[in-house]
């Protein structure tokens, strides 16, 4: 029997039927495709979008100045600071020694303040800020990618941890069952009753959060989604004729639990995913928007959108704000799905 | 492989299990079931035993005990002289490799997900980590002794017949050469065709491995083939006790006389 490969890899002809499965849901295929690519996009963020341009030519050597400082004497000029390149004085100095500058595509990063705007701040989008400016005059398009990014990376990060958590948590319950299970399952209960929101308001006059204190908190009570699931499938799981058998064989209750029983609730973790990413997401940004989320200053989609509401004469934030959030988690939405219908026992091709 | 000590393998004193039933009412004591009632029984090494009953006898609740997958409610269990109740888990399962076991049901005792190559080195691996070649050495030698190939190794359980699927799991009780195998029902899920094939080979690697079985069937035949001497339960409990000839020739409890009875006999009818 010839071994099928996916990306070099051996896989069983169930992995390969989950794939066909996936790849039927068009939907989700493409969402998919879509959704890597913005993040593709968005994940280099500051050779996007940055302040400092990617190369500067100047006096016969070349400059990267985002990935290293260099003061502003390095091109001939007074101070002892690093270079503002978006400053016309430095611009000429460059210009001066038969230099050029290579900028991002979009040449501000997510605090980048535009001074010489055409109009008061928040101004509408035009040649130079594709997307207008928020009312701090920083550039909504560099805000957007840098926003995207942290949005995904925040989700995803949230997901995996909570989802390891959620299995471990799960699965201990599931398998011991009896008191152990009685008295996890009462615990969650009292724990899932706190008030997340009073806690991080109340937090957030104590500490600044920083994305990983969200991260920590958010995490305290996002890993109890998963839980359910997974210990129902070990529940399920712990009497199978092969969980036993293993038992009396002597392997240890670990392995049994990671070799034998864990894959029976992959099946439920893994379509519960693109769910909990989406959660993860909107939490990060609905405590932004409230003012409860990332420092002042930082990219958020969540900021965006509680700028769009405080300056409702510049519709250009909320609009884009929204559009972006309706995009992004659709996308993930639609990946969920096809990801469910990949799992599904039921389906099959025609 | 020899006795080096005499006497006993496994010796059951007076062992009782007790089930609680869910509660019929809330503040009163929830109803119990008793499984096995005061049974006492030893097993001599290279004399497999075979302990026969109906349904609901609590020959297979006997069996787990052996096994200590459970533990009795009174009474204790000794394998090689050592209370297997009395030892801290990890003990146990360390001295799990001279006593295994094999399941009824073929099709759900060998995790689909895996190779077979795996799934029988699965014990040792817990067991008794050994080098590469030597694990896949001792892989093959225990395929080989149930008589499957070495080519078996890459497939997946289910593309095994219930009779190979059941070699398969012999073959997994062995690989860490135990004194002891506990089967329960080994041959009640197989066609007719190949309980045979899987009998003879029980009995042949008893010759060969020095292997002691805890035989549990329903199925008289299947005892009188492979054990030297049978247990007989009743309500939880051993009814009579002897060697195979003595038994089926000379029944002298009420039950076994009605559980030889009730095996069909097919009729010789004469042309």
């Amino acid at each position: 029997m010839a071994e099928d490969r996916f990306f070099g890899a051996r896989i069983t002809p169930l992995t390969r039927r989950r794939l066909r499965n996936f790849v039927a849901n068009r939907r989700g295929f493409w969402s998919l495709w879509l959704f890597l690519a913005l993040f593709a996009v968005t994940l280099p963020a500051e050779f996007i979008a940055n302040d400092k341009p990617l190369v500067v030519a100047y006096d016969g050597g070349l400059f990267f100045p985002v990935v290293k400082a260099y003061p502003e004497t390095a091109f001939g000029g007074d101070f002892e600071t690093e270079a503002d390149y978006r400053d016309r004085e430095v611009q000429k100095l460059i210009a001066a020694k038969s230099g050029w500058i290579l900028w991002p595509l979009v040449p501000y990063s997510y605090r980048t303040i535009n001074y010489d705007l055409p109009s008061p701040a928040p101004s509408p989008p035009n040649a130079e800020n594709w997307l207008g400016t928020d009312d701090q005059a920083r550039d909504v398009t560099a805000r957007l990618i840098y926003g995207f990014r942290i949005s995904v990376l925040f989700g995803a990060i949230l997901t995996i941890f909570s989802s390891i958590l959620g299995v471990m948590a799960g699965a201990v319950q599931g398998y011991f069952g009896g008191w152990v299970d009685l008295l996890f399952q009462r615990f969650m209960e009292i724990w899932s009753g706190l008030p997340v929101l009073f806690l991080l308001i109340i937090l957030a006059s104590i500490v600044e959060p920083n994305f990983w204190w969200l991260l920590g908190l958010l995490l305290l009570f996002s890993w109890m989604g998963l839980v359910g699931v997974v210990r129902a499938e070990f529940l399920r799981a712990r009497n199978f004729d092969y969980v036993r058998a293993a038992r009396a064989l002597g392997l240890s209750d670990v392995r049994i639990m990671f070799r034998h029983v864990l894959p029976n609730a992959m099946v439920a973790t893994l379509t519960f995913l693109p769910f909990a990413l989406i959660g993860g997401i909107t939490a990060l940004t609905s405590l932004d928007f409230l003012g409860f989320g990332l420092p002042p200053g930082s990219a958020s989609l969540g900021e965006l959108l509680g700028q769009g509401k405080a300056n409702l004469q510049a519709p250009w934030l909320g609009v884009t704000a929204f559009v972006v959030l309706a995009v992004m988690l659709s996308l993930v939405v639609f990946i969920g799905e096809a990801v469910r219908d990949a799992f599904d026992p039921r389906k099959t091709l025609q | 492989m020899t006795a080096t000590a005499p006497g006993f393998l496994v010796e059951v004193e007076d062992v009782t299990k007790i089930y609680p039933l869910p509660r019929e009412r809330l503040l009163a004591k929830p109803p119990t079931v008793t499984a096995v009632a005061g049974v006492s029984l030893a097993v001599k090494r290279g004399t497999s035993l075979g302990l026969v009953g109906e349904s609901g006898s609590g020959k297979s609740t006997l069996a787990r005990l052996v096994m200590a997958l459970e533990p009795p409610t009174a009474g204790r269990v000794r394998f090689r002289g050592t209370d297997l109740n009395a030892l801290d888990p990890t003990a146990l399962r360390r001295l799990r490799r001279h006593f295994q076991m094999v399941f009824q049901d073929p099709f759900g005792s060998l995790d689909p997900r895996y190779r077979v190559g795996r799934i029988v080195a699965e014990p040792l691996d817990a067991l008794e980590p050994t080098a590469r070649d030597v694990r896949r050495a001792r892989v093959v030698d225990a395929l080989q002794a149930v008589g499957l190939k070495e080519g078996d190794l890459a497939k997946y359980p289910h593309e095994f017949s219930g009779g190979q699927r059941q070699r398969i799991a012999i073959a997994r009780a062995l690989i860490t050469r135990p004194e002891l195998i506990v089967a329960d029902e080994p041959v009640s899920a197989l066609d007719l065709s190949v309980r045979a094939q899987v009998l003879n080979l029980m009995k042949d690697l008893a010759a060969e491995f020095g292997v002691t079985y805890l035989l549990i069937s329903h199925d008289l035949a299947v005892v009188e083939y492979v054990c030297d001497e049978v247990a007989v339960m009743n309500r939880g409990a051993i009814v009579e006790r002897g060697s195979t000839d003595a038994i089926f020739a000379d029944p002298q409890h009420a039950y076994t006389r009605n559980l030889l009875a009730a095996v069909p006999k097919v009729p010789v009818v004469a042309r």
